[in-house]
């Protein structure tokens, strides 16, 4: 296994394990994780079992339910598109085994204080986002830290939320691009990039449901191939002998546009064309 | 900026400020031609802030970085938006502009009787992609 300089900021989620995941399946794994444990938010039915089980407890139960839903998640993915030499991601991962030192942040939210603070001190310069918010400038202006992305679109062209999606209507292939992170919305300076062929939907599937396979697609389709842009990237550093600080990157143009959210008749649209094999 | 048409009319209140509803009636008035680089470019602003704040206010900055009012557009003018945003997005082939399209009309009244024809375009798009 080769030790990468890199620590990766990980939120619980489906992509922080297929970075990891796919990551140590290419022979890479990242010197340090810094797990965020972001302060849950509470409705009043979660304050009311908190009352009863107590912080920790309430984590557990969240987690439980939260794997349980990935379960069937994993099942419905299955069941649509072919899933030949994918990892499951939904089974639980025990993010020690995933890295050399490992830490757990308890935090606000991906700008609190405390991570800028710890990030300023850390020993690593190379940090990879996995996901967890709008990350704002006072972390990424920390002297002498990088943090790296990799966004579903091909940039400039495909900017914002939705990639995915927005990439499939109207490019007819989902992209990823891996990129360092700046002020702007998905503007960074490029790493690398590249576009994929779109999920295998398996025979007989025209008719699934807009919402489910969209959220299945977003939960593992999206992460999988966000895993393997950065396993990419990881083996052209490789092969060019030198590390991320050594590797050609370029400055995006200014042009392309910047996507937002897709309304549901939207999604519904490109949905449909996907599961009638028209991408 | 003083933003100004093609046909000529000017966008802003003054040079420090962008009034919308008086780009919107410019757009109008241009009956589907081509957008410059620059009404393009404020098309697509509005849209952002449409689709990410769910509100479009009457008076902006010049450069619309900054909602200078808390109103917010009339209901005429976000129908006549509804209706430029797809005609645009029928001209340029542009599915962003009927996203916002799509978010602005479940903004607006839904038992809007007005919104009816606009939706049957919105399906006929949907249906062309």
């Amino acid at each position: 296994m080769k030790i990468l300089n890199v620590a990766v900021l990980v939120n619980d989620s489906t992509t922080a394990k297929a970075y990891l995941l796919y990551m140590a399946k290419y022979g890479y794994m990242p010197r340090k994780i810094i797990f965020l444990d972001f302060v849950l938010e509470l409705g009043v039915k979660s304050k009311a079992v908190r009352l009863f089980l107590g912080d920790s407890g309430l984590k557990k139960l969240k987690k439980i339910k939260q794997d349980r839903l990935d379960r069937k998640d994993w099942d419905v993915y299955r069941s649509l598109f072919d899933t030949t030499d994918e990892i499951d991601l939904s089974k639980g991962l025990d993010y020690r085994d995933c890295c050399v030192d490992y830490v757990e942040l308890q935090i606000e939210n991906i700008n609190d204080a405390e991570l800028i603070e710890y990030i300023k001190k850390d020993e690593n310069n190379l940090f990879i986002f996995t996901g967890g918010g709008i990350v704002k400038q006072d972390l990424l202006a920390i002297d002498g830290k990088s943090f790296v992305h990799v966004h579903p679109g091909i940039v400039p062209e495909i900017k914002g939320s939705d990639g995915l999606l927005w990439s499939l209507l109207l490019r007819g292939k989902p992209g990823m691009s891996c990129f360092y992170m700046d002020a702007g919305i998905d503007t960074g300076i490029v790493l690398y990039r590249k576009e994929y062929a779109a999920p295998a939907v398996l025979p007989g599937k025209e008719q699934a449901k807009s919402d489910a396979v969209y959220r299945v697609l977003l939960k593992f389709f999206d992460p999988r191939l966000r895993a393997l842009t950065l396993v990419e990237l990881l083996k052209k550093i490789d092969a060019e002998g030198g590390g991320f600080n050594k590797i050609e990157a370029c400055k995006q143009k200014a042009d392309g546009r910047t996507y937002f959210s897709m309304h549901e008749l939207l999604v519904s649209e490109v949905v449909s064309k996907l599961m009638r094999g028209l991408y | 900026m003083s933003s100004v048409s093609s046909n000529g009319n000017c966008f802003s209140v003054d040079d420090d400020l962008f009034d919308t509803e008086s780009f919107i009636n410019d757009l109008s008035s241009m009956d589907g031609a081509e957008l410059n680089s620059e009404q393009f470019a404020i098309l697509d602003r509005l849209c952002k802030k449409n689709d990410v704040v769910s509100s479009i206010k009457k008076v902006y900055t010049s450069n619309l970085s900054k909602a200078k009012t808390e109103e917010e557009l009339s209901h005429n003018a976000l129908v006549l938006f509804v209706e430029i945003l797809i005609d645009y997005a029928f001209y340029y082939k542009d599915p962003k502009f009927i996203n916002s399209a799509l978010k602005l009309v479940d903004r607006v009244s839904d038992s809007d009787d007005e919104l009816k024809p606009l939706k049957v375009r919105i399906v006929s798009f949907l249906n062309s992609i």
